[in-house]
């Protein structure tokens, strides 16, 4: 029997304080290596006041480290040293390397447990979401770890859309399926697309844009909800008319939800791009400053997503397609019509802008680019007469699809820019596993997993 | 009145994958498929394709009607050299023409994958098909003789396979499917083309999405097996680059099947 400890973990000259422990499996399981047993919350705190500003400050709200062995173990617990309730939520105690944590059977390596630690940056710092692994809606998340390998913390970052936050966070969302495979360090980082799609045309516009830039966007965005204050009448509050005195379905006030996301919009743009966006780790030896990313991981698909370009400042947002309605309101669209203007995008944009960027990020950072391609067949669409479509023909998604992974390869002989086949992966599990081809299952995830990592230790990324 | 047996005659110009998905497929001794009428019994009970089967060295090579190619071989050197599926005399010939039709195959295979080899002096072209088998004396004359053409280029490709379907519909009045071909070989991994010519499978991608936007504009049908093997997976139905399982050349059967009868090939004639 082997005793499993709390790893070393550092962040002085700051306290490192955490909750009590959360259990992921139970006593009794056997756990592979590297399978997360554990978690918990930890906070930093300074106890000297000093002026010098906390590490990870902006996480502090969202930080837990999981903890897994290094090897594979029959685990044993004492169900007390998990107190439960908030106490396994909120911060309690120091933290203590060596701290005993659980018994483990046929365990031949260390019983010092690995940890993961995970890191998320709110949309909103008040929207509290605590429960689980990375829960609630964050801007930015993190996953890092020094694992047992040597050297320098290799950095990726993922801005893909809904297809690569499956690669990446997993069905766990917390880089599980990475912290077990990656021996580290290594950090990945996943900044969602909830708010603006990462096209090439909005990453290299943000790489590019200048303060009065930043300062004409902040401009138009106040400007417009300004304007929508200035509109706002007794009528604009449902909640308390008359017919909702005894009861109402009116919960929310209409009006914030677009407003809000104005705001969203616009925080990202004039913040620091996450491709150039240093960071911080918390390891056993201390706080360590971390360069920008070392490889950007993109999803062709972002590209065709609709954009718009505000008349006045120039500015490009990207939207999915899905998101009006559902997400977005009447009114947030009624601004879109007026001050932007639909910004069609051809291969041929695509491509320009792509190498544009993979320029533009070699010279600043010297990450490299992995895009992921389009899945260009499906079940559904079958054509065997293009001559059909008419003048369809061009917007066709196999055409497009086509075109654009076609493009793509082609831009890997002249720039810093590797392609993640998923059309080829797709078409060798069969796109059954894909079928509105951004959406796969987890036989097709974990193909394109293997893929990105393959890929990822071909350009040696530290830790991968 | 009575319904007449409907037979539906297939000229079907293309290498492994046309006749391996209507005629039959057979592997070491065993049928394993035994083509498109398999497909037809079942859907059109009277109905038969009468399949008339010729190998394409390549597509740019087939000639037009009432053309002679200046690219052939002598006689001589067509009577001199192995020539495997490909007999040396007939790859720059087809009986395509004389005969009437009611549907025309073809299929990009040969163009995306056969590469050729030139005579030096006079530029005659050939395809030293199942080189491997070939005697030292072939070899030496090819190697001190020839050299190596290459792979046919796209755009010819195309305006000669325009040419044809123009051709095929002038003077047989027939339909014209074109097969494309699913660019997967089995296990390769590509991320990266720098310092890289064309691999088979973008080659491949390329023709294919050319062929797509020729049928736009002429209105022929493609039998999309890009398609059929994505949809059901390369790895159950692909063996190889160009080789389907019995299951894979099925399907592309059930394919050509579903598109000849969109384009009512199999409509029942009548007669008193």
């Amino acid at each position: 029997m082997t005793k499993l400890t709390m790893p070393e973990l550092s962040a002085t000259p700051a306290r490192l304080r955490r909750s009590g422990l959360r259990w992921l499996r139970r006593s009794g399981d056997i756990i592979e290596a590297r399978a997360p047993i554990a978690f918990c919350y930890v906070r930093l705190s300074d106890p000297r006041s000093s002026d010098r500003p906390l590490p990870l400050r902006e996480e502090q709200n969202d930080l837990q480290v999981v903890l897994a062995p290094s090897d594979a173990c029959k685990i044993t617990y004492s169900e007390g040293l998990s107190k439960g309730g908030y106490q396994d939520m909120v911060e309690s105690g120091d933290w203590r390397s060596g701290e005993y944590v659980a018994d483990a059977e046929s365990l031949h390596g260390s019983g010092i447990l690995l940890p993961l630690v995970l890191a998320g940056r709110r949309g909103f710092e008040n929207g509290e979401g605590r429960g689980t692994l990375l829960a609630g809606w964050h801007e930015k998340v993190r996953g890092f770890w020094e694992g047992e390998g040597t050297g320098r913390f290799g950095t990726v970052l993922a801005l893909g859309t809904c297809e690569q936050t499956a690669i990446f966070r997993g069905e766990d969302t917390a880089f599980l399926s990475w912290f077990a495979r990656a021996p580290g360090p290594a950090q990945l980082v996943a900044v969602s697309d909830e708010r603006c799609v990462h096209s090439s045309a909005v990453l290299l516009q943000h790489l590019r844009r200048t303060p009065d830039e930043a300062r004409a966007i902040t401009d138009a965005v106040y400007s417009w909800i300004g304007e929508r204050i200035g509109r706002t009448d007794s009528s604009c509050f449902p909640a308390f008319q008359p017919g909702s005195a005894r009861g109402t379905l009116h919960g929310r006030w209409p009006e914030s939800q677009d407003i809000l996301f104005a705001m969203h919009l616009l925080a990202e743009a004039v913040a620091a791009s996450p491709i150039l966006e240093r960071s911080e780790v918390i390891t056993g030896g201390g706080i360590v400053e971390l360069n920008a990313p070392d490889a950007v991981a993109l999803t062709l698909g972002s590209e065709f997503a609709p954009h718009f370009r505000h008349r006045r400042t120039d500015w490009i947002i990207a939207l999915h397609g899905f998101r009006f309605g559902l997400y977005i309101g009447a009114n947030f669209t009624e601004w879109l019509r007026r001050d932007f203007e639909p910004l069609t995008r051809t291969v041929a944009d695509s491509q320009r802008d792509l190498a544009a960027l993979a320029g533009e990020v070699k010279a600043r950072t010297g990450a490299a680019l992995l895009v992921q391609n389009l899945i260009a067949s499906t079940a559904a669409e079958r054509i065997s007469n293009y001559s059909w479509l008419g003048d369809a023909f061009d917007a066709s998604v196999a055409v497009i699809g086509n075109e654009a992974n076609l493009m793509l390869s082609d831009l890997t002989r002249h720039h810093n820019i590797a392609v993640i086949d998923s059309d080829a992966l797709a078409a060798e599990l069969g796109v059954k596993h894909c079928p509105d081809r951004f959406h796969a299952a987890r036989e097709l995830v974990e193909a394109q997993r293997d893929e990105m990592h393959r890929v990822l230790r071909e350009f040696s990324i530290p830790g991968f | 009145m009575r319904t007449s047996r409907r037979i539906v005659r297939v000229f079907a110009k293309g290498n492994v994958d046309v006749r391996d998905s209507l005629l039959w497929s057979r592997i070491g001794g065993v049928l394993e498929w035994n083509g498109i009428n398999e497909v037809i019994r079942a859907r059109h009970p009277g109905a038969l394709a009468k399949i008339k089967h010729e190998t394409c060295t390549r597509l740019d090579l087939i000639p037009l009607p009432g053309e002679v190619s200046p690219l052939e071989p002598p006689e001589e050197i067509a009577r001199r050299l192995p020539s495997g599926a490909h007999p040396i005399e007939r790859q720059q010939r087809t009986a395509l023409f004389d005969e009437p039709a009611n549907v025309v195959v073809f299929s990009l295979q040969s163009a995306a994958t056969n590469a050729l080899v030139r005579h030096r002096r006079d530029g005659w072209l050939l395809l030293p098909d199942d080189f491997e088998s070939w005697n030292s004396e072939s070899r030496s004359f090819l190697e001190s003789e020839c050299e190596y053409a290459g792979l046919a280029p796209i755009e010819a490709t195309m305006e000669r396979l325009a040419q044809l379907i123009a051709a095929v519909e002038e003077r047989l009045g027939a339909h014209v499917l074109v097969y494309n071909l699913s660019p997967l070989t089995p296990g390769e991994r590509i991320h990266c083309w720098l310092g890289a010519e064309d691999s088979i499978a973008l080659r491949v991608q390329r023709f294919n999405l050319r062929l797509a936007e020729l049928s736009a504009q002429l209105g022929f049908s493609i039998v999309d097996v890009d398609r059929i093997v994505a949809c059901a997976g390369a790895d159950r139905l692909k063996v190889d680059l160009l080789h389907l399982t019995a299951e894979g050349w099925r399907l592309v059967a059930e394919e050509v099947a579903r598109i000849l009868d969109e384009r009512g090939c199999f409509d029942a004639e009548t007669a008193g």
